[in-house]
């Protein structure tokens, strides 16, 4: 039953996350500054339930941003599931609760993401992205998701810690 | 299996797995006629909010513009008067040329301008740019509506793009701001070819490969070339604001104005060739 309630609560934070981003914020012209609430699941699963949740969650949130941009599909999957994947490595050995650490990790996260997107969509399509583009979208970018950051991780770890999104306790043999 | 052997699979599945998506990504770098299933899927779903949203989006701006000050909006409204009293004048000028130039054309059994070959489709923007990376918009109208892929798209200020793929309600349209938007061009009163190409970052043009003994100047219009054959000849994409010449003293640098504002596309018209 709890498990049941966390996939579906998982599920409408997905949707409800990937229609915000390319269906409201998208629309209102604000350019780099438009939030990217996708990663933040990779980012804070990766944070708060270690490297494989943050790979699972990347590879899923990048597959969705690969269908809707329609260019280079698999390299947002690629990107962002290294991006989760580091950031639970990293991050294994950190105290979550101070909500600094989701900023740090939001933070670098992005900039990685963002420089690996463009190095690997250059060499892939032998077409770089200029240096202004690049240093433009990862600063825009930074200087909003560190904003929103958080205001998701809070109570996003309070229902990690003792809410809906609570994992099963594993069975003991 | 010893957790050595586990490390090393799960290392060569991760290679795998990386290389897959790394082909996949480079497979669809380019332009692809048809999107799959997944992709029109999201398009469709997406497409009714986009539109209530833009409406949204639409209405906070209007509602910005109010604020900043009636008193603007009424010497900016004492101005356009002005202008649209000295445009009809023009206009009576205008109509006389436009007769002359049919007769003439008739008389030469000429075809190829672009009202002859297209219709003009009116038609909303739904969304913009789903990505930083990359400058389109989509639009509401796709197969269900007759556009393909390669249709040209533009506004009563001048050239906006081209189609790159459709489902069966919406279109996406590259705009000539894109980094791979680059289009044939020529300077209309002196005929000088150009290639006028986005640098990917802002709405900013420029037209290259022009010899430095080109004649042009500042102001003049640039318009489509109709070589390539993806955009007719004739369209308007800007006015020439500044003309530099290169470092290597052989080819002009000139930087291109669209009188296009990219950031409030919200009507746009397809250019569908006549059955």
């Amino acid at each position: 039953m709890r498990k049941m309630r966390r996939r579906l609560l998982l599920a409408v934070l997905y949707l409800a996350a990937f229609l915000l981003q390319y269906g409201f914020f998208n629309n209102l012209g604000w350019g780099v500054f438009c939030p990217q609430l996708l990663l933040f699941f990779p980012v804070f699963a990766g944070l708060l339930r270690g490297c494989w949740f943050g790979l699972a969650h990347g590879l899923f949130a990048g597959l969705l941003m690969d269908l809707v941009i329609g260019r280079f599909l698999g390299l947002n999957m690629l990107v962002w599931g290294l991006a989760g994947f580091l950031t639970g490595r990293l991050t294994a050995s950190l105290f979550k609760e101070n909500y600094l650490i989701a900023i740090v990790s939001v933070l670098l996260s992005f900039t990685f993401g963002s420089l690996l997107y463009a190095v690997l969509a250059g060499l892939v399509s032998g077409s770089f992205f200029s240096m202004t583009l690049i240093s433009r979208i990862i600063l825009g970018g930074v200087l909003v998701n560190c904003f929103i950051a958080p205001i998701v991780y809070l109570p996003v770890y309070r229902s990690l810690s003792y809410g809906w999104l609570q994992p099963q306790p594993k069975r003991r043999a | 299996m010893t957790p050595k052997r586990k490390k090393i699979l799960i290392g060569a599945l991760a290679v795998v797995l990386a290389a897959a998506l790394l082909c996949l990504s480079g497979l669809t770098s380019t332009e692809r006629e048809n999107i799959s299933t997944p992709e029109q899927f999201l398009r469709e779903m997406l497409a009714p909010l986009q539109n209530g949203a833009s409406v949204i989006s639409r209405n906070i701006g209007n509602w910005g513009a109010y604020l900043q000050g009636v008193d603007n909006i009424r010497a900016e409204n004492d101005e356009l008067r002005q202008e649209i009293s000295e445009l009809r004048l023009q206009l009576v000028d205008l109509a006389e040329y436009q007769q002359e130039n049919e007769r003439l054309r008739q008389l030469l059994n000429m075809v190829d301008d672009v009202s002859s070959q297209f219709d003009y489709v009116t038609t909303t923007v739904v969304n913009r740019s789903q990505s930083s990376w990359y400058k389109t918009i989509v639009i509401s109208g796709g197969e269900n509506d007759g556009f393909a892929v390669g249709m040209p798209v533009v506004c009563a200020q001048g050239l906006v793009g081209r189609i790159i793929n459709t489902s069966a309600n919406t279109a996406e349209v590259m705009l000539i701001t894109d980094r791979e938007g680059a289009i044939s061009a020529m300077v209309q009163n002196t005929r000088t070819i150009g290639v006028v190409e986005g640098d990917g970052e802002t709405s900013e043009l420029s037209m290259i490969h022009v010899p430095y003994d080109a004649a042009v100047e500042n102001y003049q219009q640039i318009i489509t070339s109709g070589y390539g054959g993806i955009y007719p000849k004739g369209l308007l994409v800007g006015y020439i604001n500044s003309i530099e010449l290169k470092s290597d003293g052989l080819m002009l640098d000139i930087d291109v104005r669209s009188y296009v504002d990219f950031n409030r596309l919200e009507e746009v018209m397809v250019l569908k060739p006549k059955a």
